[in-house]
Order: C-alpha cells, then sequence, then structure tokens
C-alpha cells in the first residue's frame, strides 16, 4: 500500500459495508461507517498504526449497527406482515 | 470461529436470494408490506437510500432506465460492490476500487452531493429524487 513498508497491514476499514448500508438501507450508521472509513486511511498513511486501529472497530461497529437495524427491521416487518405475503402469494399463484 | 464464518456465510447466502426473489416477485410501489424509508417518513427529505427498493426490483426486470429514475446511485454503486466482491475473491486481478486512499471521502461527497440535490425543488433535481 502507501509507503508504510514498516506497519503491519493496513486494518480493514469494511468500507464495503458502509456502501451498502448508506444505498441500501440506514443512512446515518452509513455515514458514521464512511467517515470512519476514511479515518482509518488517513492515520495509517500517516504511519499512527493504534490510531488506525481504533478508526478500523469503529467503522466495524457501525456498519454492524446498520446492518442489524436493517436486519432487525425487516425480519419484523416480515413477520407482522408475514400473512398478508403469503395470502397474496396464494393470489399471484404460487 | 470457522463454524461461526460458514453459518453467517450460508445465512447470509439464503437471505440474499430470498431478497432477490421477494423483489422479483413483487413491486415495492403497489405492495404495502414493504417498510418505507424511516428518513423519508418521519423526516420528510429523501435519503441516498431512497428509492433502492424500488430500484432493485426494475433491475430485476431489467428495466435499467427505472433503476436510474429511482435511485441514480444504485447501479454504480452495486458495481462498486460487485468490483470490490471479485477482486477480493480473486476472480479478477485488478484492485478494488474501493481500497484506494481516497475512496471514502469521494464517497462521502458523492453521497452527501447527491442526497441535497435530489432534495432540491425544480426541473433538473426532481429526475434524482425517488
Amino acid at each position: 500500500m502507501e509507503n508504510n513498508s514498516g506497519l503491519p497491514p493496513k486494518p480493514d476499514n469494511y468500507l464495503v459495508w458502509a456502501i451498502l448500508s448508506t444505498i441500501f438501507c440506514c443512512l446515518p450508521t452509513g455515514i458514521a461507517s464512511i467517515i470512519y472509513a476514511s479515518k482509518v486511511n488517513e492515520a495509517y498513511a500517516r504511519g499512527e498504526y493504534a490510531e488506525a486501529e481504533k478508526a478500523s472497530k469503529n467503522a466495524k461497529m457501525w456498519a454492524m449497527i446498520g446492518a442489524g437495524i436493517g436486519l432487525l427491521v425487516t425480519i419484523i416487518y416480515f413477520a407482522f406482515f408475514g400473512f398478508a405475503i403469503f395470502a397474496s402469494a396464494a393470489d399471484a399463484g404460487f | 470461529m470457522q463454524v461461526f464464518k460458514k453459518a453467517s456465510f450460508i445465512s447470509l447466502g439464503v437471505l440474499f436470494f430470498g431478497a432477490v426473489l421477494l423483489f422479483f416477485s413483487y413491486n415495492p410501489e403497489t405492495h404495502f408490506f414493504f417498510p418505507k424509508c424511516p428518513v423519508e417518513q418521519y423526516m420528510g427529505i429523501y435519503c441516498s437510500g431512497c428509492g433502492s427498493q424500488r430500484a432493485a426490483h426494475d433491475l430485476l426486470h431489467f428495466r435499467i432506465a427505472d433503476v436510474f429514475d429511482h435511485n441514480f446511485l444504485f447501479l454504480p454503486f452495486l458495481a462498486l460492490v460487485t468490483q470490490h466482491v471479485l477482486s477480493k475473491t480473486g476472480i479478477i486481478s485488478s484492485k478494488s476500487l474501493i481500497s484506494y486512499r481516497y475512496a471514502p471521502i469521494v464517497i462521502l461527497v458523492v453521497i452527501a452531493v447527491f442526497m441535497v440535490l435530489r432534495n432540491l425543488k425544480g426541473t433538473p433535481f426532481e429526475y434524482l429524487a425517488p
């Protein structure tokens, strides 16, 4: 990566999860996750490994919160409307 | 740990195909049981994810123009995520685009600008609204 040959490899910034969560689900947690993702890159580029690792943990946490909320809401939602879905599926003929 | 990883991988896969089936079969616009975006519902503004469910339905029916109409960033970001996955799994040899140093900042700016523009009134902007 950047000129940090003395450092351990860059911690994951979980940017892909942040993208998934902002475009396909929950905005605030996704934004927080993207900001921490950029902090991972910046801190690592400055050679501050501990700082990068801390930002990585935060990026992961916000990505997981976003995914968790999205999943939970979806499950509750479809548990709630499950009967309606099956009824309408039966109507549609499958 | 290995078992946990395998289990979450499989459940993610099941969820993914379930979602594909659901979004293929039903149009979120005409079926009431799709969750509405909470940002739109409670704050009255469109966020960067608004329109994604409709866009997913459009994409599964190959209506590409409608995908862009419902959420302009849906396809570009889906392409980015796909390229990342292909690169990480070694299927393609090029480096993942979102692993570049300034990728998070660029993405943040793109999302912020997109979100502001799609909430503006007037002719060029209403095309960006979901």
